[in-house]
C-alpha cells in the first residue's frame, strides 16, 4: 500500500483538478474578502456538497465566483494584480457576457470566472445581487469559509445552468436531476419565485424541459412560459450561430444589422484567441483562422439559414405544447 | 496507546473514486493519490486513530489475516511519515 501512485486514474486526474480548483477559489476569496469583496459560490463545490452524498463523486473545471456589480471592477483589479490573465482581454463590450474570465497563474492553471450575474438573468445586475445575498450558507473550501446562495437560488442556477447548456455537458443535467428529486416542492416553489422577480421564468423552463423529471416538475408546479428562440437555441445544443441569425433578426434598421453582421464576421483577435486555444500567439495561423472561419460560413450559409427557419418552427411547436 | 492523525494545515483531500483518495500537500505544493485500502484508512486518519484500529479496519474491510493488514498498515504509515502528513499523540 503506498501514498503515491505512478499512474493515474481518470477519476484521481479529475479529482486533483478539483483540489486544485479549490485551492485557488479558498486562494482568491480570501483577497477578496481582504478587499472587502463579498463573494458567493455560484457552482462547483457549492452544488457537489449540497447535492452528492457520501460516494457519490461531483467534479468541476473551473471557479465561479458572483460579485457585487458595484465591486466588480475592483475585483478584477485584484485578479490583474496577483497576475491572473483576462482571457478576453481586448474584446468588445458586445463579445463579452456578463462573465469575466481569469486564467490564474502558475504551472497549473485555474479558470475563474467572475459573474455579475448568472445566464438568462432578465432583472438588472444588483437585483440578482440583492436576492442570492438576502439568504446565503456557508461552506469550507479547502478549509476556507465562503457564502454560497441558499437553497432556493441554487434550485434556480442548476435549472438555468441545464438551460444555457443544453445536454451538451452530462454534470449539469445530474445536478439538475438530483435537485429535482432530492428538493422539497416547496423549494421549487420558493424557486419559481425568484425566478419571477428576476425575470428569469423562460429561462428555467428552458432548462427543465431538457431533462424529463424537470418536465414532470413543470407539470407538478403548474409552471409553463413562452420559451424565446434564443433560449431555445441553448437549451437543445442548437449551433450558436443560429443565436446570432436570431438576434441579427431583431437589431432594427439596416445599418445596425450591417454593423452586427460586421462584428460577427470579424470579431476581435481577443475574441479569436479565446474561442480557438489554439491560435494563440501566432499572426500567420490567426489570419488563417479568419479566413476558414469566414470561408466555411459561406458555403455554409444556405444551410444554415434552413436550419434557422426549422428551429424557428421548432421552437414555435415546443411553445405550443 | 499513541493516536495517529492526518497533518490539519495545509493538506487538502478528496474522494476519487469509490474509496481512493487525491490529497493536495499545500506546504509544497505536492500531489498523493491513495489506493483503495489507504483510501480505507484515511477518513480512521481523519479522526485519529491507533495502530491497532488502522489494522481492524483493513481486518474487517477485506477480511484478511492480522499480520498481512500489520504490514499494509505500517507501510502506509511509513508512507506518510515520509511526507510528513501525521500528526502523533
Amino acid at each position: 500500500m503506498s501514498a503515491a501512485s505512478p499512474s493515474l486514474s481518470r477519476a484521481q486526474f479529475a479529482a486533483m483538478r478539483c483540489l486544485a480548483i479549490d485551492s485557488v477559489t479558498a486562494d482568491v476569496a480570501e483577497r477578496f474578502r481582504e478587499a472587502g469583496i463579498r463573494t458567493l459560490l455560484l457552482k462547483g463545490a457549492s452544488i457537489a456538497q449540497w447535492l452528492y452524498r457520501d460516494g457519490e463523486t461531483r467534479t468541476y473545471g473551473d471557479v465561479d465566483l458572483l460579485i457585487s456589480p458595484d465591486r466588480f471592477d475592483h475585483a478584477e483589479k485584484i485578479l490583474e494584480e496577483n497576475g491572473f490573465r483576462h482571457l478576453l482581454a481586448g474584446a468588445t463590450p458586445d463579445e463579452m457576457t456578463s462573465t469575466h474570465s481569469w486564467l490564474s497563474p502558475g504551472e497549473e492553471k485555474v479558470m475563474v470566472e467572475l459573474h455579475r450575474t448568472f445566464h438568462h438573468i432578465g432583472a438588472p445586475d444588483e437585483d440578482l445581487w440583492k436576492e442570492f445575498t438576502l439568504s446565503t450558507e456557508t461552506i469550507l473550501v479547502a478549509g476556507y469559509e465562503l457564502e454560497m446562495p441558499a437553497e432556493v437560488a441554487r434550485c434556480l442556477i442548476v435549472a438555468l445552468h441545464v438551460g444555457h447548456h443544453g445536454k451538451e455537458f452530462s454534470w449539469p443535467l445530474r445536478d439538475l436531476a438530483l435537485a429535482v428529486d432530492r428538493v422539497s416542492i416547496d423549494t421549487w416553489i420558493a424557486a419559481v419565485s425568484v425566478a419571477r422577480r428576476l425575470e428569469a421564468v423562460p429561462a428555467m423552463v428552458a432548462g427543465l424541459r431538457v431533462i424529463e423529471p424537470g418536465q414532470e416538475l413543470c407539470r407538478k408546479l403548474d409552471l409553463s412560459a413562452l420559451v424565446p428562440t434564443t433560449l431555445f437555441i441553448e437549451a437543445e445544443n442548437i449551433p450558436l450561430v443560429m443565436n446570432d441569425l436570431e438576434r441579427l433578426a431583431a437589431v432594427t434598421g439596416l445599418r445596425g444589422k450591417i454593423g452586427f453582421a460586421m462584428r460577427k464576421l470579424f470579431p476581435t483577435r481577443s475574441w479569436m484567441r479565446y474561442r480557438y486555444h489554439a491560435i494563440d500567439g501566432s499572426g500567420i495561423r490567426l489570419l488563417a483562422t479568419y479566413i476558414y472561419r469566414l470561408t466555411a460560413f459561406f458555403i455554409r450559409s444556405p444551410s444554415i439559414l434552413l436550419t434557422w427557419r426549422k428551429v424557428r418552427q421548432r421552437a414555435a411547436r415546443a411553445n405550443a405544447r | 496507546m499513541t493516536r495517529l492523525e492526518l497533518r490539519q494545515d495545509g493538506l487538502q483531500w478528496r474522494y476519487a473514486e469509490g474509496d481512493e483518495v487525491v490529497a493536495l500537500d499545500l506546504t509544497d505544493s505536492v500531489y498523493l493519490a491513495i489506493n483503495q485500502s489507504g483510501g480505507r484508512l484515511w477518513p480512521a486518519l481523519v479522526q485519529g486513530a491507533t495502530r491497532e484500529e488502522l489494522i481492524t479496519t483493513l481486518v474487517d474491510g477485506y477480511g484478511i489475516p492480522d499480520a498481512d493488514a500489520a504490514g499494509d498498515v505500517d507501510g502506509f504509515i511509513a508512507s506518510l511519515d515520509e511526507r510528513d502528513l501525521l500528526v502523533r499523540s
